[in-house]
């Protein structure tokens, strides 16, 4: 009876959530300054990096600690598409904002798959391990990734790559967010998330009522990846500039923390911790030295006094019958 | 090709230099209660992981319905048709009672399931009582009965429980064992492995005792509890 009105609920919301945004935009950001205008922005890609994190971590329980990695991958590609295949696109079919949109949504595609492709390499190996040593893997990855693209000179190596088409806006990035909420909401909630929830449970039990568990996994993390390398397609083309030191291991971290935060396994407690942990350093800026020393401080308070997260294992309309 | 419903011929297992089961013949046939009684470090657990898989024999065979299931992953045993109650229940604590069963239902389709949901809460009442609560706050023996029935929900043609009685409280181990009971008049074969020898041999046709993972003794289970040594090592008489 709930279940139907879950969808259109989410779409009023969502769209209320829009027009107030956009006139607030207008009104607000945008004339007292970019500087709001980004913030919200970077909270946006914050939020589909922490949902989509939230679907391994969260609702199947598996520690990955290298979502950066798929972060990067995705950014990077979907820059390159634009950067190198962008003049020959607009030579074809012209210039205009629905040109820039359509190479926008390209490249994002693209940045996307190949995000998906890697988990998918990632993925077949390493979730056949457990806790620590999947975490050493995909920590190792984000790495690897770190260091192969600081290495490739046709993406600026060291020096960042420069050049990348203004495409993104706040427009994109909303609705990069809510198509990354419907779908991990829809995801959750279906016979495949109830798997995935009765994995992070118990294993051996899942596997003994005819759950594949490998496989399912290995979806939910190339799912989970493929929507960071969506966040990361989003995020190139808002910047205009991509560095590795985007994507170190630090910003996996933070991303865990969001999720932490927020409450695991919980979908609005991941965009509660994601809109938080952007707009926290924003207020801390002169202090912006000790950022690291507060996010310890913060994860360590959190598991002292509400080791649930803030928003517990709430789902989008409240428990969801699921206890404790 | 086999008559019986299980077989294990010769299987040895071990865990790196350790022997866990020795050379194990069992067979179990369609109907009955076969129950595995032995002390700690017996192998009777092993024995039922070998089956599903998650312990890979080095030697022997072991064959459901005359199909080996040697190369089989756990997960295709389960469709198969061989349900486990892994020991200590193993119940998806934070989801709720009825998010289990469901769970247990998983191979199965949504018709099917809405029977097998009924016939869980006739065998187990207070299961439907706690229907939305979440599993892991409920007591031991109402998770046991909860695992169970999470199993039945597959349509199980062969149930494998471990250590039913496993820290429960006495009289919710009565309840448990004749629900077993009940279960296997409906049909469904049984095999059950249990320290409790006294009570898995008073609830099963047959028995296999096994010590240091050999196979001692078999036969009906009223022989074995009349037997002198059984009573002696296992049933606490002189």
């Amino acid at each position: 009876m709930k279940r139907w009105l879950t969808l259109p609920i989410i779409l009023i919301v969502l769209g209320l959530l829009q027009w107030g945004c956009t006139a607030l935009l207008l009104e607000g950001p945008i004339r007292q300054g970019p500087y709001y205008y980004q913030i919200l922005v970077l909270a946006g890609i914050n939020i589909i990096l922490a949902v989509s994190l939230n679907l391994t971590n969260g609702v199947a329980g598996q520690f990955s600690i290298g979502h950066a990695g798929f972060f990067a991958i995705g950014a990077y590609i979907a820059a390159c598409i634009s950067v190198y295949g962008g003049p020959g696109f607009h030579a074809a079919l012209g210039m205009g904002s629905a040109q820039d949109g359509a190479l926008l949504l390209i490249a994002i595609a693209c940045g996307a798959l190949a995000a998906a492709l890697a988990g998918l390499l990632v993925g077949i190996p390493s979730l056949r391990l457990r806790g620590d040593y999947l975490a050493i893997v995909t920590l190792g990855f984000g790495e690897i990734i770190r260091v192969l693209i600081l290495n490739i000179d046709a993406v600026g190596a060291a020096r960042g790559f420069t050049g990348i088409p203004k495409l993104s806006n706040f427009f994109w990035v909303f609705a990069g967010v809510a198509i990354a909420i419907l779908v991990l909401h829809n995801l959750a909630r279906s016979g495949y998330g109830r798997a995935l929830l009765s994995i992070r449970e118990d294993e051996i039990a899942a596997q003994a009522m005819g759950i594949p568990i490998t496989r399912y996994k290995v979806m939910a993390f190339v799912i989970s990846a493929a929507f960071a390398g969506l966040a990361g397609g989003l995020f190139g083309h808002f910047t205009m500039y991509l560095h590795t030191n985007s994507f170190t291991f630090v910003k996996s971290f933070e991303i865990i923390i969001m999720i932490a935060l927020g409450g695991l396994g919980s979908l609005p407690g991941a965009v509660l911790g994601a809109a938080v942990i952007t707009v926290l350093p924003e207020l801390f800026r002169e202090f912006s030295e000790y950022r690291m020393v507060i996010y310890s401080l913060a994860l360590i308070l959190i598991m002292i006094f509400r080791p649930q997260g803030l928003l517990g294992r709430a789902g989008l309309l409240g428990r969801g019958g699921r206890g404790k | 090709m086999s008559e019986h419903l299980l077989s294990l011929r010769r299987v040895s297992c071990r865990y790196g230099a350790v022997r866990a089961l020795t050379d194990i013949h069992l067979k179990v046939d369609a109907g009955e209660i076969v129950t595995l009684i032995g002390a700690n470090g017996a192998g009777k657990s092993t024995l039922l992981k070998a089956i599903v898989s998650r312990v890979r024999p080095d030697e022997g065979e072991i064959l459901f319905e005359g199909t080996s299931l040697l190369r089989k992953a756990t997960h295709e045993i389960a469709a198969m048709g061989i349900a486990l109650v892994p020991e200590g229940r193993a119940v998806f604590g934070n989801l709720t009672v009825l998010e289990n069963l469901e769970m247990g239902g998983y191979l199965r389709s949504k018709s099917e399931n809405r029977q097998s949901l009924e016939h869980a809460f006739a065998i187990f009442p207070r299961l439907r009582e706690r229907v939305r609560q979440a599993a892991g706050t409920l007591s031991g023996g109402e998770q046991q009965m909860l695992a169970i029935g999470r199993a039945l929900m597959a349509k199980p043609r062969l149930l494998l429980l471990d250590e039913p009685s496993l820290g429960i409280a006495p009289i919710l181990v009565r309840t448990i064992y004749e629900a077993i009971d009940a279960i296997n008049r409906e049909g469904m074969t049984i095999l059950v492995v249990e320290q409790n020898a006294h009570l898995a041999l008073k609830h099963s046709h047959r028995a296999y005792v096994l010590e240091t993972g050999r196979v001692v003794m078999e036969g009906s289970s009223r022989e074995i509890a009349n037997d002198p040594k059984v009573k002696e090592a296992y049933l606490g008489e002189i």
